[in-house]
């Protein structure tokens, strides 16, 4: 049995890596979106993680005991939720904080790093460990926070993490966290400066277990709205809490997206096995005809070459499952650290993982199975025959004048195309995998880069940023604006409230200027409306409105909300929310208080000396800085380009293998009868160019099909502009066509080596 | 691909097949040598064993001869085929093909003497399955220039009405026909079969048979003809028999038997 593995020691080495690769990728996307979803609910689980929150002004103990009556509600916590700021080490700005004041913490329990458990009684305060570390804060040390001017002193005395913030951003940062300038506090709420006047702000409720699936939580949602019959509240669930979702969003656009393309892996790595052990098992067939000469049972037979089949996949799969489980998981839930706050981020094999090993090891186990059966039919004497040659019927193209025109290898070569459909259609499908993963893979960078460009030169064409201080007043920033004819700009966060979602996004509200820019749905800009509140359309989208409706919103740390009409929608790549005129903001009685500055003057380095000035950023640091926030995609990307060229490579080297066996026969005829090599060579070439002509077509709509899915399915805070440039389409076509034309020349090389003298032979 | 479509004018063809100035064979005497061998040895090394598959075989054909060489199975007569057609070259020795030496040639050499002096019949036959008939023959065309028409060549072996049918829906005979077809469209002076009927049942080889034996007597063309069977000895002008990788004997036959009267 070596022996013919040995002998057929290509095609198994294919099968061998093509169920190797098939699994490296479909495993390792599984496992590590699996484990990023189970540590997930671990952690939500063990800390407990409240169900619902209800937000909104002034919530006293009657009112936990309200909310505690509702059927399902197992306990309730009042908590009061603050931002202020912090002096940290890093930077030299203030960080941003989120400050707790909570009673008995049993809902959204602390996970304790270091020091000692949260306690209702104790006086000083716990931190988030990443914040704490960064910043080189212990536990002993004394930390002052502030809070709308009060100040407030503690010794920190655990350093902690909390469920319902793994993921948490500043005003400043807007998308991506920077955990080392916004940090996250807890203290009692014996703490609180003033704690007689103290008015708590939210209610976190746990629903018991059994109650907890969404029916149940909408139902429970509903009854406690009717019980506290305000306006002024807003009861939401953990697909509305910023924290919960993003994270679950990310770890669903991993399944979906990892799911998408091990999919399609999968399936081709599948097909390849099909065709190759059918055409293994029929090389052997006056193997198998000796060997049932010789007296050996059907079953023995059988089982000899079933086995073939199965152990060389179940190898594959399940050393590339291994692979895929060890080295996937810990690289992209690596690049989790930093952006979301959950321990334990390890890959975890899923029943599906298990499906797919095993679907692949049976799907291989029956193509033998079938293709040796189908040369046991015959008794021994027809097996040991070369087999019949089969039909071939002329076709219509054959019929038409045309066909007489065409020189021979083309003849040849459209009959054999069609001769052997099975092997022709994986070699397409082969090279349409390819090609589309290329597309896809290139597109993603064309379109990350085309976002930048749109950002930093379409929507905001400044060329510089000054960004403001929190304490900066807004005297001092009109001062600068006027120094440097900039524009005053001011960003926040901002919660949005519809009847079917509560989404976090932005609020950008522009003062007199030219530096900021809106475009339509369409693309193409528009004037901003001067007495309304625009929105954009991906925000729009998730809380399920358009043009005209009705839309709840407060800014963050600010318990006002209010009610606006959107008059406009407009498309903007990265901040997703609502941007308005200054006149429209400050007419709902908010004081317009800038966050920056743009400007086209040039601006002196020493500028970030001034106390209101936190940092002056170019358009080119801007562009690197969002660039950088495009890693975990882009490491998708390598891992596709990479997967495509492999796979291309093995599939399209396999079926050379194949066919080129095939031929042999009639290469070395042809050599025998006087065609140079070179010629022979060029026609094998031909067919081989036709089919991945045919393949890229097919390949192309299909990347460009991929992309589009991925752009408009990859988060909820970007709005991704499917863009593919011309020169992509190029490189992947060259790519493609590089790839197969090689891997084909590596067998025509073979022609030169093929022993004419077995021609003569008869069939061994 | 050779775009080459000019073909010999019809008149030329019809002076090939009735050619009285090829007849001078005819007078005995004076033949004019088309091959020699001459200590031609052929070995294979495998490790420390070397295997002679023909040691210092010296013989010569003349031109138009109809040649059977004869022997059991692994004496050698393969190789002297392979050797023959330039499918393989000699480990010593020298082969003179109309003057010039066969083993002096390179790759390509060989390949063009393939192409413009040899034609091959095959005990499998060796069609191209996706070809038709026609299409077998007709390849010819890419790689000699002044090949017969398909046509005539199929008609020349009776498969004028099969000429459009594809390998697999011919029987084993108007199989091996076409590859003679195929073989002498080519008009080579040198046409190889290595055990042409061996695949063939008795009637059919014998029309085989008949048909290499007029391409050699009416066509004029040399036949060489590997078999082991000893019963076709009686049918050709010269006999080498070979054994264990030596020539033991080359008979000349005064009065070869017609090939109709050969039974086995």
């Amino acid at each position: 049995m070596w022996r013919d593995l040995f002998k057929n020691k290509t095609q198994f080495i294919s099968i061998f890596l093509m169920s190797m690769l098939g699994m490296v990728i479909f495993v390792g996307i599984d496992a590590e979106s699996a484990g990023g979803a189970y540590a997930a609910e671990k952690y939500y689980k063990e800390y407990n993680l409240s169900d619902i929150w209800i937000q909104g002004a002034g919530f006293s103990d009657d009112d936990v005991r309200t909310a505690k009556k509702v059927t399902g509600v197992k306990g309730v916590e009042k908590r009061l939720a603050l931002t202020g700021t912090a002096d940290v080490k890093a930077g030299g700005d203030d960080a941003y904080m989120y400050i707790n004041f909570i009673n008995e913490g049993d809902i959204n329990r602390l996970m304790l790093h270091e020091g000692e458990p949260y306690r209702e009684d104790e006086q000083g305060v716990w931190l988030e460990e990443w914040f704490a570390r960064t910043n080189d804060i212990h536990v002993g040390d004394n930390f002052t926070a502030e809070l709308n001017g009060i100040k407030v002193d503690a010794v920190v005395k655990g350093i902690v993490d909390a469920p319902d913030y793994v993921y948490f951003v500043s005003e400043a940062d807007m998308m991506y966290p920077n955990y080392t300038k916004c940090g996250l506090a807890f203290m009692s709420s014996c703490m609180y400066p003033d704690s007689s006047n103290m008015i708590y702000n939210q209610l976190i409720i746990d629903v018991r277990d059994d109650m907890s699936d969404d029916e149940t939580i909408d139902t429970i949602k509903g009854k406690l709205e009717k019980v506290f019959d305000r306006d002024d509240i807003a009861v939401t669930d953990r697909d509305q809490n910023l924290s919960y979702a993003t994270f679950d969003a990310e770890v669903r656009q991993h399944q979906a997206m990892g799911l998408l393309f091990a999919v399609i892996f999968l399936a081709i790595a599948l097909l390849g096995i099909v065709t190759t052990m059918a055409r293994v098992t029929a090389s052997q067939r006056t193997v198998i005809g000796t060997m049932k000469a010789l007296g050996f049972s059907k079953s023995r037979i059988t089982f000899h070459y079933v086995s073939y089949g199965l152990l060389i996949s179940a190898a594959g799969s399940v050393l590339g499952a291994w692979v895929g489980f060890l080295t996937m998981p810990p690289w992209i839930l690596g690049m989790f650290t930093g952006s979301y706050l959950i321990p334990d981020l390890y890959g975890r094999i899923t029943k599906l993982d298990i499906i797919a090993i095993a679907t692949a090891i049976v799907v291989s186990g029956i193509v033998s199975f079938l293709s040796c059966r189908k040369e046991l039919k015959d008794p021994p004497a027809v097996t040991l025959k070369p087999p019949a040659p089969k039909k071939i019927r002329h076709s219509a193209l054959e019929k038409s004048r045309l066909w007489l025109m065409l020189d021979f290898s083309t003849q040849w070569n459209i009959r054999d195309v069609f001769r052997n459909k099975l092997r022709s259609l994986m070699g397409i499908l082969g090279v349409v995998g390819c090609s589309m993963l290329l597309v896809c893979g290139f597109g993603c960078f064309d379109s990350v880069n085309g976002l930048v460009d749109k950002m930093y030169g379409e929507l905001m064409t400044a060329g510089n940023k000054i960004v403001l201080s929190r304490d900066a007043d807004y005297g001092y920033a009109y001062d600068l604006a006027v120094r440097y004819k900039g524009q005053m700009v001011q960003e926040m966060s901002v919660e949005f409230v519809s009847d079917t979602a509560k989404k976090s996004g932005s609020a950008t509200i522009v003062d007199k200027g030219n530096y900021v820019h809106i475009q339509d749905k369409d693309l193409k800009p528009v004037k901003l409306d001067k007495s309304g509140m625009a929105m954009t359309q991906k925000m729009a989208g998730l809380l399920g409105l358009k043009k005209g409706d009705f839309v709840k919103w407060h800014i963050v740390g600010d318990d006002k909300w209010q009610y606006m009409r959107i008059t406009q929608i407009y498309r903007d790549p990265s901040v997703q929310g609502i941007t308005m005129a200054r006149k429209v903001y400050e007419d709902l009685e908010y004081d317009f208080k800038p966050t920056s500055i743009l400007t086209n003057k040039s601006v002196p380095s020493g500028l970030t000396d001034e106390d209101g000035v936190s940092s002056v950023l170019n358009i080119e640091s801007m562009k690197a800085a969002f660039s950088e926030t495009m890693e975990i995609m882009n490491s998708m990307v390598y891992v596709m380009v990479f997967g495509a060229v492999l796979l291309g490579v093995v599939v399209l080297y396999n079926l050379g293998v194949l066919s080129f066996v095939e031929k042999t026969r009639e290469v070395a005829t042809l050599k025998v009868l006087g065609f140079r090599s070179g010629k022979i060579r060029n026609i094998l070439q031909k067919q081989n160019i036709w089919l991945t002509a045919i393949g890229i077509i097919f390949g192309l709509q299909g990347g460009w099909g991929l992309m589009y899915v991925i752009c408009t399915t990859v988060s909820d805070t970007l709005d991704m502009f499917p863009i593919i440039k011309p020169l992509t389409y190029l490189f992947s076509v060259g790519g493609t066509f590089l790839v197969s034309v090689l891997v084909n020349f590596m067998f025509s090389g073979k022609v030169k080596t093929i022993d004419m003298v077995d021609a003569l032979k008869g069939v061994e | 691909m050779s775009r080459k479509k000019d073909r010999l004018p019809k008149v030329e063809i019809i002076d090939i097949e009735n050619d009285a100035s090829l007849d001078k064979e005819e007078e005995k005497g004076t033949p004019s040598v088309l091959i020699e061998f001459k200590e031609v040895s052929k070995k294979y090394v495998q490790g420390d064993n070397v295997f002679y598959a023909l040691k210092d075989a010296s013989f010569s054909i003349n031109e138009g001869e109809m040649v059977v060489i004869l022997g059991p199975s692994g004496a050698g007569k393969s190789t002297l085929l392979n050797l023959l057609g330039g499918m393989d070259s000699a480990s010593g020795g020298h082969i003179w093909f109309d003057g010039k030496d066969l083993t002096t040639f390179n790759d390509n050499q060989l390949t063009s003497y393939r192409a413009q002096n040899v034609g091959v019949v095959f005990q499998f036959y060796n069609l191209i399955p996706t070809l038709t008939a026609y299409e077998n023959v007709a390849l010819m065309k890419d790689i000699k220039d002044g090949t017969t028409d398909p046509k005539e060549a199929l008609a020349a072996v009776g498969l004028a009405e099969h000429m459009h049918q594809f390998p697999s829906q011919l029987s084993g005979g108007e199989q091996q026909r076409t590859s003679i077809a195929r073989a002498i469209a080519k008009n080579p002076r040198l046409l190889l079969c290595d055990e042409p009927t061996g695949a063939l049942d008795t009637g059919t080889g014998q029309e085989v048979l008949k048909l290499l034996q007029d391409m050699s007597r009416e066509k004029k063309r040399t036949v060489v003809m590997v078999t082991h069977n000893s019963l076709f000895a009686d049918i050709a002008d010269t006999v080498i028999r070979v054994r264990n990788g030596g020539i033991e004997s080359v008979v000349h036959n005064d009065n070869p038997k017609d090939a109709s009267e050969v039974k086995w």
